[in-house]
């Protein structure tokens, strides 16, 4: 999922406003793990994947 | 330890697995061919940074150079991924024919030039005209803006503008070109240098050698290739024996040196210093630069080398030595 400017906005306000709150900001980032990674079967968000192999040169 | 080019392409084609780590190259993506990781995979900026898709012309390059131990030469995914990178360069292009790099709606004259000659020269090698529109916008919006303080920037400027102009037919832009080049030229100091913000700059002097002996050789520019060389000998005045150089009173700072200028101008005085550098570690290369300017460099190094092994097939210089 890719970045846009108005949701860079919106985040970083609530990163500066709500989010200073240790709580909100625990629960944030427990949702933003259920949303990108726990709650999908397929297409999970991995930082460190989609780096390049040699077996891609043969992919068709 | 052999030398003649084959260091510069042995570290480019090391930096291109790398390179290919950050593009997306999944097919039906919707930011297929982008290659700037930290918009397409991380999520964490709002806008691609155009000046990452300078990366489609390495791939191409590496596509199309026959050498040993060259996994990509010839290969049909590496020439996907490049024409892939070209398609999301359009896709990136403001209505004005601009590019961004650092923020939304930025119109940076650096990155719409040299993204702009990148892609030009990409689609020259695999024979696509896919970007053809838009380069042509490209080409037209650096007609009608200038960076003069930047010497580096108006080299790749002109050498965008030509390259597409000649790709095109296209009269005017070859003119326009013509135009940036006499005014560069007419900048250029005394003591050979083109001014980086007023004052000398070895790593900006290098990339601006790139790219105007890019330049001098497509056109056969003798007055190109004679101030070439004259920038050549205020670089070759400040390089040490390690092929590391003294970088004391320059106005920016750059601590890398881009070769392939040297490699046109067939400098080897100044090419055998800095290729020894590199093999033992002694200069900085590709590899050890970030993502943002990694694949411009190697770039670079992969051009040198296949300058000089076309130098190699027609002469035997000297540089091919052991050491």
């Amino acid at each position: 999922m890719t970045n846009s400017t108005p949701r860079l906005i919106t985040l970083r306000l609530f990163n500066l406003t709500l989010g200073r709150i240790g709580w909100i900001a625990i629960g944030f980032r427990r949702l933003l793990v259920w949303a990108l990674i726990k709650r999908r079967s397929d297409s999970r968000y991995v930082a460190t994947s989609r780096f390049f192999t040699w077996q891609d040169l043969n992919e068709r | 330890m052999q030398l003649g080019g084959d260091t510069y392409g042995r570290v480019a084609l090391e930096t291109l697995p790398r390179i290919l780590g950050l593009e997306d190259r999944q097919a039906g993506s919707t930011t297929e061919g982008c290659c700037d990781r930290n918009y397409w995979h991380y999520g964490i900026i709002d806008f691609p940074n155009a000046r990452y898709q300078e990366a489609s012309l390495l791939i191409a390059q590496a596509v199309n150079h026959d050498a040993p131990d060259n996994s990509f030469f010839q290969n049909e995914s590496a020439r996907r991924w490049a024409l892939a990178a070209v398609r999301y360069w359009v896709s990136i292009q403001r209505r004005d024919g601009s590019f961004d790099e650092v923020y939304p709606f930025e119109r940076s004259y650096v990155t719409t030039a040299f993204s702009t000659w990148a892609v030009a020269r990409t689609c020259d090698l695999l024979d696509a005209k896919d970007a053809d529109e838009s380069l042509e916008r490209a080409a037209r919006w650096l007609c009608r803006n200038e960076n003069a303080d930047v010497s580096n920037q108006v080299a790749g400027a002109a050498a965008a503008v030509y390259g597409v102009g000649k790709r095109l037919q296209n009269d005017d832009l070859l003119y326009a070109s013509a135009e940036k080049r006499d005014r560069l030229l007419a900048t250029q100091s005394a003591q050979g240098w083109f001014p980086e913000y007023g004052g000398w700059d070895i790593g900006y002097l290098t990339i601006c050698l790139s790219y105007l002996t890019w330049l001098a050789t497509e056109t056969a520019d003798e007055d190109l290739t004679a101030a070439s060389n004259r920038a050549a000998d205020f670089v070759e005045q400040k390089m040490r024996e390690d092929g590391s150089c003294d970088i004391t009173g320059s106005s920016r700072n750059t601590q890398y040196l881009y070769p392939s200028g040297f490699a046109r101008l067939g400098r080897m005085d100044i090419l055998t210093r800095h290729e020894r550098g590199v093999a033992n570690g002694r200069v900085l290369n590709p590899s050890w630069m970030d993502d943002r300017f990694c694949a411009p460099m190697a770039l670079d190094y992969l051009t040198t080398a296949m300058e000089l092994s076309r130098d190699q097939q027609h002469a035997s210089p000297d540089h091919a030595q052991a050491v």
